[in-house]
């Protein structure tokens, strides 16, 4: 049996070896750009602000539009949810952006290893955020034939064709969005389908999902 | 304090050993080695003008080469698109010579990198001779836990040592 003393004696030896066997190429080091990381780093930032730009941006001509429809119902409701969808998505931006910004590698290290967890679980929320768009597709539609040519759909659709479009909207996307978004979660990281979602992301979140329960572990 | 190259330079000098054992743990094959070094020394650069000057070096060093180490397992896999590649090598490693001679090293070194991320990053500091408290403090938990932990870690490697021996 390996009591301790003997384990730190092994761990020596260990120390010993990588002397041995590593060398740190030092001419290498000093002439090497390692400003390459901080260039790095403020192209994702760039990438972030890039995202947190056009939603605000979308968010405030949505919201735009709503205003200057407010006599018509239908279209000023229409603007107002994909104006509040567009200001969700510029928020979620925002926390990730401040997130990234933030990211200390001299941080304790069950602190640092959940700002990076939560940083790569925002594609899941992301997700999430988008299934809203199918229950919404009756808004483009709206959206769409007045901004491109100027046609009220509500106005010179056939009550028919509407009342089914919001049966359809209500009685099938709506439900189905639910049941997504409920089963978009970073739980389901590991299943197949979600690996697909995340399209080569998969397994880096399962692990990111497993550390987090190591981490939470603990810390209980 | 400067916080110059050479002065970055020099506190890597005299505390490679560090970062050589936080590379050797967390990964196997010697590129990803390499490249693990790498991200390291980029992420000690990038930290080196914010660096605290009430922690010890070595506690600074070892907090971002562990946590450099842990959020990269999860990047190892698709390092080209996340690792900022230098053409220059900034380490390089023989092959062990001594294969054979020292099994015991060997086995302790092969049920350390089966240890789960934070496990082996206790176990290391532990090793190191690094107090709970110190441990608590750079982990992030509670001392209590510490001790628990590294009771149960300790305990796995005894049966795994003992397992071998019957």
């Amino acid at each position: 049996m390996k009591e301790l003393d003997e384990l730190k004696l092994l761990w020596v030896n260990m120390d010993e070896k990588l002397n041995r066997n590593w060398k740190l190429n030092m001419k290498n080091l000093q002439t090497a750009n390692l400003d390459k990381v901080k260039r790095g780093m403020s192209r994702l930032v760039w990438i972030k602000g890039l995202t947190m730009g056009f939603y605000g941006l979308s968010a405030l001509l949505f919201m735009t539009y709503a205003f200057s429809r407010w006599g018509i119902p239908h279209q000023a409701v229409t603007g107002i949810i994909f104006g509040i969808w567009s200001l969700v998505i510029f928020i979620t931006s925002l926390h990730e952006l401040r997130l990234i910004t933030r990211v200390n590698y001299a941080e304790q290290i069950s602190v640092l290893q959940k700002e990076l967890i939560h940083i790569q679980l925002t594609i899941i929320k992301y997700l999430r955020l988008a299934v809203w768009v199918f229950p919404l597709y009756f808004g483009f539609i709206i959206l769409l034939f007045d901004l491109l040519f100027g046609v009220d759909v509500v106005e010179v659709g056939s009550r028919n064709w509407i009342i089914s479009n919001v049966v359809i909207s209500a009685g099938i996307f709506l439900p189905a969005a639910i049941w997504m978004r409920n089963k978009l979660t970073p739980k389901n990281a590991n299943k197949n389908w979600m690996k697909k979602l995340l399209r080569g992301n998969g397994s880096q979140v399962s692990d990111a999902v497993r550390l987090l329960e190591e981490i939470n572990a603990y810390q209980a | 304090m400067n916080r110059d190259k050479d002065s970055f330079l020099k506190i890597i000098e005299s505390h490679k050993l560090i970062i050589f054992k936080v590379c050797n743990s967390y990964c196997k094959d010697s590129e990803d080695q390499k490249d693990l070094f790498q991200e390291v020394i980029l992420q000690l650069w990038n930290a080196f003008p914010s660096y605290d000057e009430t922690y010890k070096f070595s506690t600074w060093v070892y907090r971002i080469s562990l946590n450099v180490a842990i959020s990269s397992y999860r990047k190892l896999k698709t390092k080209n698109k996340y690792f900022s590649r230098l053409e220059e090598e900034m380490v390089s490693i023989q092959a062990d010579d001594d294969q054979g001679k020292n099994e015991e090293l060997q086995l302790l070194q092969a049920f350390i990198s089966q240890l789960e991320e934070l496990n082996k990053a206790l176990i290391i500091l532990y090793l190191d001779g690094y107090s709970h408290q110190e441990i608590a403090e750079m982990l992030g938990i509670s001392k209590s836990n510490v001790g628990s932990k590294i009771n149960r870690i300790k305990n796995k490697l005894k049966t795994q040592f003992k397992n071998l021996e019957a």
